[in-house]
């Protein structure tokens, strides 16, 4: 593993308290990185020639094709606007799993959260953040300063879930109410990033993604979870105590580790085609993969090596 | 199979305490779980399952637990030699009273309705004096009459006492079948026994008139007690007795003597007969009287034969200490646990417990759990 490697690893960015660093490093990693590369910088992308018409700018003249075909050709590039990203952040208190690292999922997802905020501000566009438990709670507003993604930052260091503080009423999360206040309260059109581990009632999750799709928002969801959670590794019997209920489970780990594994991975197949009909871009996270893996997957839609899916 | 020690068994209610643990589950340590909703719905589906291992694992706690103790109490089984105090406390033996008949002799009506006199009244007094202080505990005594001896009336019987006119072995009639059935007959002599086990020394007579009994004190070395055997001597025929009693010699053949006197002459001697045995005393009136019954030696016999033949099933084990000498010590012999049985036992508990480690699937190594976090 090289030094740069290391940057993205959840052991080092464990030892990182406040959010918006470990933002700054992973962003800072990837600029320096092996991903740099010549797409970067790259603000207003080249899309076609055009012959040159009277009256066109001659500054937009491709000399070299003139030199080539002694014809007089005009470069046309995209046209670049502001995109208005919200991120969305679950902090129920399922997020609150650690595994044996300490490395919670809702660590990953605000790490996560943080750098791409970080990137979408640097580029111009406007970011905003919106927390759900139960139902919407907190909202971070839309903006585009540059000290706006450090307030994000800390706004995802403040909100973390306790895990200790069950209060014995199991309330399962409600992914409708949360979309339908991010439908109300942001604009119509932009980039929403879904941070979740999706431990909530699938029809609901489904119907809700479907509906935020149907507005003309491109959405992005990251499914966070642990390993432990994916393979159930323990050994011997256990009282397995929901995070979000005073719900306990005495159970050998062993005797239902396969039916367990065989549900997780119905459940996550379900979730993946359901994101692929409705258009919706579906990365799974595990935490204990280093965080440039689904960073690089998104901003560059190139094959990362990682770990296969379950 | 048989227990030594069988206090340990007390120990067995502990199988409670291991199944009450079992129940609490206050070792399971808490595991802080964020996947609920698919671990909940994957213990709903193993339920059955999950039951199934519970039930095994307990049976299996309890069964260690058991099998330690047992091994503990020392467990013998028959065909191994028994120890006396074992076959007292095997089940099957001592849960059954034994069965005494007394047998009256052939026209001496006795005790049953108090018709019969003389010695041989007293000798049944004796023996019933003698039995008394166990029938309450695990004797039964039924009396029989000699005359109305039938098959069917020895049913049942485990050892008989027969008040007897003569100490040949029966070699035919019930008698004949109860010995070939493997049980003991005890022949004891009354008043018209004539075949005396024990001669008083000729020398030690004296002549008055016609003949003069004379008492020769003999002594029990092993119960240090004394016996007077009366020696009569019929002076007119003293010359023609003086010899061997005819027929002394066809007795002594097979006998084995269970009490002898400080002379070394056998008062009380037996020999197998069909399947069982014959026991005979001394005890005869008539030419040859000793006073044997009356004597507190007699209820010390009576009871060291009950303890020795009283039971067919333990006869076969006790055939081979017949050899060793009625009245020596018992040797205590200390346990000493059967190696196979120790062997068997210890490897019985291992696989126990590796089954049970295998289905509690214990972590065997740390550090595999996530705990609670703290915030």
């Amino acid at each position: 593993m090289s030094s740069l490697d290391s940057v993205f690893q959840p052991e080092t960015l464990r030892k990182i308290a406040r959010c918006e660093l470990r933002a700054r490093q992973v962003v800072e990693g990837l600029r320096a990185g092996r991903h740099a590369g010549n797409r970067y910088g790259h603000a207003a992308l080249f899309r076609e020639h055009r012959p040159y018409a009277t009256g066109d700018d001659p500054r937009h003249i491709d000399w070299k094709v003139w030199a080539r075909s002694d014809r007089l050709c005009v470069k046309q590039y995209d046209t670049e606007t502001n995109v208005n990203c919200l991120l969305l952040v679950d902090r129920s208190r399922s997020m609150a799993y650690g595994g044996q690292g300490g490395w919670t999922k809702y660590d990953c997802a605000a790490t996560l959260a943080a750098s791409l905020a970080w990137l979408a501000v640097r580029h111009q566009d406007t970011a905003g953040c919106l927390f759900f438990d139960k139902r919407a709670e907190r909202i971070v507003p839309m903006k585009s300063q540059t000290g706006h993604a450090l307030a994000l930052a800390n706004a995802l260091d403040r909100e973390a879930p306790l895990a200790d503080a069950a209060d014995g009423v199991h309330e399962e999360v409600n992914p409708e109410e949360a979309l339908e206040t991010a439908l109300l309260r942001f604009p119509r059109k932009g980039l929403v990033l879904l941070f979740s581990d999706c431990f909530m009632d699938r029809e609901a999750l489904a119907s809700s993604l479907r509906s935020l799709r149907g507005h003309g928002r491109q959405v992005v969801l990251f499914q966070i979870v642990d390993k432990d959670e994916l393979e159930l590794p323990f050994q011997g019997s256990f009282r397995f105590c929901d995070l979000e209920s005073s719900s306990s489970l005495v159970c050998n780990s062993r005797l239902i580790r396969k039916e367990y594994q065989r549900i997780v991975r119905e459940s996550l197949s379900d979730l993946r085609h359901t994101c692929a009909k409705s258009g919706i871009d579906y990365f799974l996270v595990r935490t204990c993969d280093p965080v440039d893996v689904p960073l690089c997957q998104y901003l560059y839609e190139m094959p990362v090596q990682g770990a296969p899916l379950p | 199979m048989t227990l030594i020690h069988t206090g340990l068994l007390l120990f067995l209610p502990l199988v409670g305490v291991v199944v009450l643990i079992h129940l609490i589950r206050v070792r399971r340590r808490p595991v802080a779980w964020g996947a609920w909703y698919f671990l909940a719905q994957a213990a709903r589906k193993t339920r059955t399952k999950t039951r199934f291992h519970s039930l095994l694992l307990l049976i299996l706690r309890c069964l260690i637990l058991t099998a330690v103790v047992f091994l503990l109490a020392g467990p013998t089984f028959i065909g191994q030699k028994a120890l006396p105090e074992q076959a007292a406390t095997d089940p099957e033996s001592a849960d059954r009273p034994i069965e005494i008949a007394l047998i009256s002799a052939e026209g001496m009506e006795l005790v049953g309705d108090g018709s019969g006199d003389g010695h041989d009244r007293f000798v049944l007094f004796a023996l019933e004096a003698a039995l008394a202080p166990d029938v309450q505990e695990h004797l039964r005594i039924r009396t029989v009459s000699a005359s109305e001896l039938t098959a069917t009336s020895l049913g049942g019987v485990d050892l008989a006492f027969m008040v007897a006119t003569t100490l040949r072995v029966p070699e035919d009639g019930p008698l004949a079948a109860f010995l070939a059935s493997g049980h003991t007959l005890c022949l004891v002599p009354g008043e018209a026994c004539s075949e005396p086990l024990v001669t008083a020394d000729p020398v030690q007579t004296c002549r008055e008139g016609d003949g003069l009994a004379f008492p020769v004190f003999q002594t029990i070395p092993e119960l240090g007690a004394e016996i007077a055997v009366f020696q009569w001597v019929d002076l007119s025929e003293e010359e023609a007795n003086a010899g061997e009693p005819e027929g002394a010699g066809e007795q002594k053949a097979g006998w084995t003597a269970l009490g002898t006197l400080a002379g070394g002459q056998a008062f009380l001697d037996y020999r197998p007969a069909g399947s069982g045995h014959v026991v005979r005393f001394h005890t005869s009136w008539s030419e040859n009287w000793s006073n044997l019954a009356s004597t507190l030696a007699f209820p010390i016999l009576i009871q060291e034969l009950v303890a020795r033949f009283g039971r067919a099933a333990v006869q076969e084990a006790e055939r081979e200490a017949d050899s060793a000498p009625l009245f020596e010590e018992e040797m205590s012999t200390p346990f000493l646990p059967n190696p196979v049985v120790l062997f068997a036992g210890v490897a019985l508990i291992l696989a126990l417990m590796l089954g049970e480690t295998y289905l509690a699937n214990r972590p065997f190594a740390a550090g595999v759990l996530p705990g609670r976090k703290s915030p």
